[in-house]
């Protein structure tokens, strides 16, 4: 038997980045069972968009606004009605086989996710951190990589949220999508996996079930990698762990102290652009020497971050007890 | 997961001891050795009775000998010591997806562990098993040894190339392999010295699961031999080196506790059962 597929989209004041993910699904091999739209925008273009051009897509409304993928992917999930449910973000694009490259893992019934590649247009991606694809680490971090090709289909501990999928019923056993990744979101893609691998499910990584991720401007303010994202990865990784693991977890305290260490970049950072010359030998300004400082300012944010993590770690897990979320 | 080994024979120290720690876990151990009896730099190996030790623990008639020619002296020794191990690694490779490449001086403590590992490494991307070897220098008294640590006294992991690799594996240099590597460290960060602080350690296991590596457990005869020997030989061979080795086996214990004095060289002193030695 054929598994039918929901294949949900969470979206956020992009439209014309919406528009190119549902043509791409359009011209899938195997149409999916059905195609959600989740819409936490401030405005209604998404909501223009979808009745003009794509009537036949139900189209959500997430209310909470930014901040709240999470929240949004619920959503979609509590209204999904496939066997499995997959999530792609707006600005991934589906390559035409993507679905039925997908769903060729779960003819195991142990696996209870599966995770595509996303290709990012950057040279040599393809073969960066083979080794490390999707890896839960000891020290407590977590390794992406989803956009290297191992070349077959391999187990992972977690998934990449622009291109993951995941039993229903896998998912509906573990009380569903948890909220409360605020910020820039991070990690809220990993709580899912990691819950589902605690259960005792299998993840696996198809490479060959791929999206073409453009990778779209944050529209909820902020930009890539800034000191904010900066922040809320160390926070919400501390919130992650605390919530999948508790707090006695060894995973805790080694990411702390793998934070603490990884700090040490930007001091050596701060002064190799504190002496007196550049890489190439030529001399470096004095307003850049004295500027240098300023790294550190990165370090405080990961700290800070990470400090943040605890007390919001602990109000999560009240608010996962009080509703009965593992 | 079919898993096959292959072992270069030449040097009896513990290779009865070795062998036997995963011979149940392997379908085929491929047995290579130079025809003429000699080593990578000319000097003549006891092959004859390394071979007599194997064929007595071979109950299940696992072993395979893969003769060759080796000791070809106009090469580098390191050379050597490649070309003979890509060419055991060829003849073990085949029907198997993993071939175990321990040296006979190298004893597995806990083999379940090692193959739990190395099914672990098989579900991921990587190609070769990077399996933390504790690095034996000396014996100082009966079950007394000096052991390669961090410069703080803490296990350290050594790691003289994945101790297993996906079958037709081209080798770089000795055991090393430009591959992905899974790799199982003795704590959650890289313990061992000589490599970059930020390698990603995947698995964490206990120093009592790791690989025991007798590499310079040696009376003073052999070891001056196995510095001839060695694919290292021109760096083993200078006189400096077994001084420090016989000085330090002397004085263990002034040995370990100038360890924060010296930049690199870190020991120390661990107990070792040698009850399974002496049974095998």
């Amino acid at each position: 038997m054929t598994l039918s597929v929901s294949v949900i989209v969470i979206t956020y004041a992009r439209p014309q980045f919406v528009r190119t993910c549902l043509e791409h699904l359009g011209r899938l091999d195997s149409a999916p069972h059905e195609i959600i739209v989740v819409d936490a925008s401030p405005d209604d273009r998404t909501k223009k968009l979808m009745a003009d051009e794509f009537p036949h897509v139900t189209l959500l409304r997430n209310d909470l606004g930014p901040g709240t993928m999470p929240e949004s992917r619920q959503i979609g999930f509590a209204a999904a009605t496939g066997d499995i449910v997959a999530f792609i973000d707006d600005d991934a694009y589906v390559d035409p086989d993507w679905l039925d490259e997908l769903r060729k893992p779960y003819a195991d019934p142990a696996v209870v996710g599966v995770g595509g590649r996303a290709s990012n247009g950057i040279e040599g991606e393809e073969t960066k951190g083979l080794g490390e694809i999707g890896r839960l680490l000891p020290d407590g971090r977590l390794t992406g990589n989803f956009g290297a090709n191992p070349g077959r289909v391999i187990e992972v501990d977690h998934l990449l949220g622009a291109n993951m999928s995941f039993r229903r019923s896998a998912l509906e056993a573990i009380g569903g999508i948890r909220g409360n990744y605020p910020g820039t979101c991070l990690c809220e893609e990993s709580d899912i996996s990691l819950r589902l691998k605690r259960a005792g499910g299998t993840l696996v990584f198809q490479p060959a079930a791929l999206v073409r991720h453009v990778a779209a401007p944050y529209t909820s303010g902020g930009k890539r990698f800034d000191r904010r994202y900066l922040y809320y990865a160390r926070r919400n990784h501390i919130v992650l762990l605390a919530r999948v693991y508790g707090w006695r977890h060894p995973l805790v305290r080694r990411y702390v102290w793998s934070t603490i260490r990884a700090q040490s970049d930007y001091v050596w950072e701060m002064l190799v652009r504190f002496g007196p010359r550049m890489a190439d030998g030529s001399r470096r300004p004095l307003v850049r020497r004295i500027t240098s400082p300023v790294i550190l300012t990165r370090a405080v944010a990961e700290l800070t971050g990470l400090v943040a993590g605890f007390p919001a770690g602990w109000i999560a897990r009240r608010r996962d007890r009080a509703m009965g979320v593992s | 997961m079919r898993v096959s080994a292959y072992i270069l024979v030449g040097d009896p120290n513990h290779l009865r001891e070795s062998v036997a720690s995963y011979y149940d876990h392997v379908d085929r151990i491929v047995l290579s050795y130079d025809e003429t009896r000699t080593s990578w730099t000319g000097t003549p190996l006891p092959v004859d009775e390394c071979l007599a030790t194997i064929r007595e623990l071979d109950r299940d008639g696992k072993c395979v000998d893969v003769p060759g020619r080796f000791a070809r002296l106009d090469e580098n020794p390191l050379d050597n010591d490649t070309f003979q191990r890509q060419n055991a690694l060829d003849a073990a490779s085949d029907g198997a997806d993993w071939v175990i490449q321990l040296d006979t001086d190298e004893v597995m403590l806990d083999p379940a562990q090692f193959f739990a590992s190395l099914r672990r490494a098989d579900t991921t991307g990587t190609s070769g098993m990077h399996y933390p070897a504790r690095w034996l220098y000396s014996r100082v008294a009966p079950g007394r040894y000096l052991e390669g640590s961090t410069r703080f006294w803490r296990p350290a992991a050594s790691y003289p190339g994945p101790l297993a690799v996906r079958a037709g594996t081209r080798l770089r240099q000795a055991r090393q392999a430009d591959v992905p590597l899974y790799r199982v460290d003795l704590r959650p960060w890289n313990t061992d010295p000589f490599h970059p602080k930020k390698t990603v350690v995947h698995e964490v296991i206990r120093p009592e699961s790791a690989v025991l590596h007798y590499s310079w457990v040696r009376d003073h005869d052999t070891i001056r031999r196995k510095f001839g020997w060695s694919g290292h030989t021109h760096d083993y061979s200078r006189p400096v080196v077994y001084r420090r080795w016989a000085s330090r086996q002397r004085h263990p214990v002034r040995t370990v506790l100038l360890n924060p004095l010296r930049r690199r060289d870190w020991y120390r002193l661990v107990d070792v059962d040698e009850s399974k030695a002496d049974a095998s």
